[in-house]
């Protein structure tokens, strides 16, 4: 064996126990260093090379076996299906919270709130349009008609949920109207009263109430609203 | 008959150190070498029945991996892996060894695949050349002369690097 087919032997295989190689190897100190630097070597590489696996790798993978394994056994189907029985009663449940507010609760509400703020029934604050709108971005909403002068402009509180409330001068009287951006109502329900009337009204995302006195035409009002305004978010 | 569970837990716990290092620098990716550490042990759990010596089980075990990382490859993009935030920490490790397994991890995995896979057969798997031979499917010279430059060029850098850092030799 020649020199150079010693190192690359070597070079490939340090710890190489061919005959032939280890008898070129004792033929030296040289050639014996010259092993024994690379057999050094390959401790080290074994140092950097052999570095520590995750933590709990070895219970993970037989974990993994496990429960894969049992993917075909009856037992993992019985428990997908109570858990998809259960997850149906959630999502059954969800839907049933989701309900719009019930008629005869909103009525009395609407009622309710307008009989708190009779007073501002006889306000002539004269604000404008462009307040309202103000007032409405926060909740989402947009109107792109115009109501002349605003005779009372705040926020409202109906079943806990926040709207903009908006008193308008009708011709019996003041026209209410409050915009519920939280409320959802599936369909139009007219309400009345010994005193008033009016309606509530679905518009996208949320609802609208249109109250006055009796004999006030809200045809116009009603219409106005419907055309102009949405619940943009 | 030795209870199949059984003798699939006993590869796991004798095997899985290897077989996660090997993946490691084959994908040089932690997670992603667990990923296939957990692939290879899967599909070695169906096939079980076909392993009839104990003794190449790792061998067996390692030529799933290779073709689980086959498998994954476009997937994982190993090229797209910055070398430089390439750093390992061990924990074991002495300050001055740290130094010299960083300078050899990095030249690692500098190195192209077709030398690192040879180089990590022989030091993790402690496999012979014939052993590393059967598992790449390349002939016995293609092996020694591959496993020839691994090491010439992991020397060589060491020896640079080492050299320039004032690290102790020996």
């Amino acid at each position: 064996m020649d020199d150079l087919e010693f190192r690359r032997r070597a070079y490939a295989d340090p710890k190489s126990q061919a005959v032939d190689l280890l008898d070129k190897k004792n033929e030296s100190e040289d050639n014996r260093q010259f092993v024994e630097d690379l057999q050094q070597f390959d401790e080290k590489l074994k140092q950097a090379m052999c570095v520590e696996p995750p933590e709990g790798l070895a219970q993970r993978i037989i974990l993994n076996q496990t429960l894969n394994n049992h993917s075909q056994s009856k037992l993992h189907r019985r428990y997908i299906l109570s858990m998809a029985a259960s997850f149906l009663l959630v999502l059954g449940l969800f839907f049933y919270i989701l309900q719009p507010v019930s008629g005869v609760d909103l009525e009395r509400e609407v009622f309710a709130h307008v009989y708190e703020e009779l007073n501002h029934l006889n306000e002539q604050q004269g604000k404008e349009t462009s307040q309202f709108n103000e007032a409405l971005k926060k909740h989402g909403g947009k109107f792109l008609g115009d109501f002349g002068k605003i005779n009372y402009l705040g926020s409202c509180n109906i079943v806990n949920k926040k709207g903009v409330h908006l008193i308008l001068a009708g011709t019996q009287g003041a026209v209410t109207v409050m915009m519920l951006p939280e409320i959802k109502v599936s369909t139009e329900q007219v309400i009345s009263d010994s005193r008033f009337h009016g309606a509530i009204i679905p518009t996208g995302k949320g609802s609208i109430a249109i109250v006055g006195e009796k004999g006030e035409s809200l045809k116009e009002i009603k219409q106005v609203l419907e055309n102009n305004f949405d619940w943009v978010i | 008959m030795v209870n199949k569970q059984i003798r699939f837990n006993v590869l796991v716990n004798a095997l899985y150190s290897d077989l996660y290092r090997y993946a490691f620098w084959l994908c040089k990716n932690a997670s992603i070498a667990e990923d296939l550490v957990q692939e290879t042990y899967l599909r070695a759990w169906k096939s079980i029945d076909k392993l009839k010596d104990d003794k190449a089980a790792k061998a067996w075990l390692i030529t799933i991996l290779r073709r689980e990382n086959a498998r994954l490859y476009e997937r994982y993009k190993p090229e797209l892996f910055d070398v430089d935030d390439f750093y390992l920490e061990d924990r074991s490790a002495q300050p001055g060894q740290m130094m010299e397994n960083h300078i050899l991890q990095k030249t690692i995995t500098q190195l192209d695949i077709e030398f690192r896979e040879p180089i990590a057969l022989q030091i993790i798997g402690g496999f012979s050349v014939d052993e590393i031979s059967g598992i790449l499917e390349l002939n016995k010279n293609t092996v020694l002369t591959r496993l020839y430059r691994a090491r010439n060029k992991l020397k060589q850098a060491y020896t640079e690097q080492a050299g320039n850092r004032g690290v102790r030799n020996g």
